[in-house]
């Protein structure tokens, strides 16, 4: 652990430097001041202007996945960001084959964000959800979001082989979140097709409050993560 | 002859290392998008979505490209040949111009209505500007997380007036001096004035092109590419 935080240290130094940290960190409370102030303005406008009784209120909860899919995203998204840099650079190599390793490599790049990202995507939500959801909930789908945004890392940096090519993928990664839409607008049997994005999986938990979901979502996560984990491994050396 | 092959290897460049199979994806996805919504939003939403990525594709993608030839030492061979400023330059902006006018048009004709000229001309004014501004920024960074954080301002500057006219909280005639604005009112083929609103971007672009170039020259000058 020691070693995995002497790794750590240099990333931080990196983010902090070109203010990329402030950015993670000031993006999340951006977009939930927008989400927690503007969304119901604009439904109070909305149903006003078309004389509805709730136009976007049924569908609040998508505002709250996004913003617990979107805050652990950004935090990696740094991450990922330094790592094309450093496989650019070869130093990603020379890392892998220091104590660290493979494994501690990414966990200094990706794991240290995420589990930070955690901890913050709890209290933005508790300040920010519209949807009142209740905290239990809270945490798994600060969890889920967690997940979401490790595949999307692994993602980008499995299959990148240079920045450009990882700039494609990260716009790209925008599929990932295609579960929750899916989930609220898609009906019948075709929208099983869904199921293989974790995303889909953490929608139906917070729509049916069945925490079985939890389950499926935390599956279809470790089954995506086996299989990019393998390939970033024999990417790297 | 210097510029078609410059603008050729900018292209193959993109398909490479794909940009353009993303795009073609992204069309797809907008596609079954503007599908899915109701046909009243559906207008709108085409004229937001073409103008927050065909139009703006420039300011994500210039700082990967402008980076990733200064780590493989590209510029250093471009700073020797005998090659323009202005021709480099033109190479990087028109190819990512045509990706984004063809994504346009391809979304325009299957949801929007109304002068495709119009709407052709918004996205390639928008597109040039959006991606002089990338390569300003690309050519000052070294960074891909330095670059991400020094389009932020540019985003918010060019892309939120546009959005605030477009949901009618702006509504006087004089922001058609913003480029933004101007953009987006050519986007979603607005024909009243739209010969102010194409020279509104183009004198926005005249300044910045300047800016851009002293810029590229000074990067050029210094070499020594991105950070090893």
């Amino acid at each position: 652990m020691k070693k995995i935080f002497r790794a750590f240290v240099p990333f931080i130094a990196e983010v902090t430097h070109d203010f990329m940290l402030t950015a993670c960190m000031l993006g999340p409370i951006l977009t939930g001041m927008a989400f927690r102030f503007m969304v119901p303005f604009a439904e109070a406008f909305l149903c006003e202007y078309f004389d509805a009784v709730q136009i976007l209120a049924p569908y609040y909860i998508i505002f709250d996945l996004l913003l617990a899919i979107m805050t652990p995203i950004l935090f990696c998204f740094a991450g990922v960001l330094v790592i094309l840099e450093e496989l650019d650079c070869d130093v990603a190599k020379y890392y892998a084959v220091t104590p660290i390793g493979r494994s501690g490599y990414l966990l200094s790049r990706i794991g240290m964000p995420t589990v930070a990202s955690l901890l913050y995507n709890i209290v933005l939500l508790c300040i920010f959800s519209i949807s009142g959801i209740d905290f239990f909930m809270l945490i798994l789908l600060s969890i889920s979001g967690g997940l979401i945004a490790v595949i999307t890392s692994l993602l980008v940096v499995s299959f990148a082989k240079n920045k450009m090519e990882g700039m494609a993928l990260v716009k790209l990664c925008g599929i990932l979140m295609i579960g929750v839409p899916a989930a609220c607008f898609v009906s019948g049997p075709m929208r099983y097709l869904f199921g293989i994005l974790p995303s889909f999986w953490m929608a139906e938990l917070c729509l049916t409050k069945n925490y079985w979901y939890f389950l499926l979502s935390v599956i279809t996560s470790c089954l995506m993560l086996g299989g990019l984990y393998g390939k970033f491994k024999k990417k790297l050396l | 002859m210097r510029l078609k092959h410059l603008i050729c290897e900018e292209f193959r460049l993109l398909f490479k290392y794909g940009i353009i199979f993303l795009y073609v994806m992204i069309t797809a996805i907008y596609l079954g998008l503007l599908a899915a919504i109701p046909d009243t939003a559906r207008e709108l939403t085409t004229v937001i979505l073409v103008f927050t990525d065909p139009a703006a594709m420039g300011l994500f993608f210039m700082g990967a490209v402008v980076l990733f030839e200064k780590s493989q030492r590209i510029d250093s061979s471009l700073a020797v040949a005998p090659i323009k400023i202005s021709e480099y330059m033109i190479a990087k902006v028109l190819p990512i111009m045509v990706i984004g006018m063809a994504v346009s048009v391809v979304l325009y004709l299957f949801a929007g209505s109304g002068n495709v000229f119009l709407v052709l001309l918004g996205v390639a004014l928008a597109s040039m500007l959006l991606s002089l501004c990338g390569l300003l920024i690309g050519s000052r960074i070294q960074t891909l997380n330095s670059f991400m954080i020094a389009t932020i301002p540019f985003e918010i500057v060019i892309c939120v007036p546009p959005l605030l006219y477009l949901a009618g909280i702006l509504q006087s005639s004089i922001w058609i001096l913003h480029p933004g604005v101007a953009a987006i009112r050519l986007i979603r083929a607005d024909a009243s004035q739209w010969y102010l609103s194409a020279l509104s971007i183009v004198l926005w672009m005249i300044p910045i092109y300047y800016v851009c170039k002293k810029s590229v020259i000074k990067s050029f000058h210094k070499m020594g590419g991105a950070k090893i």
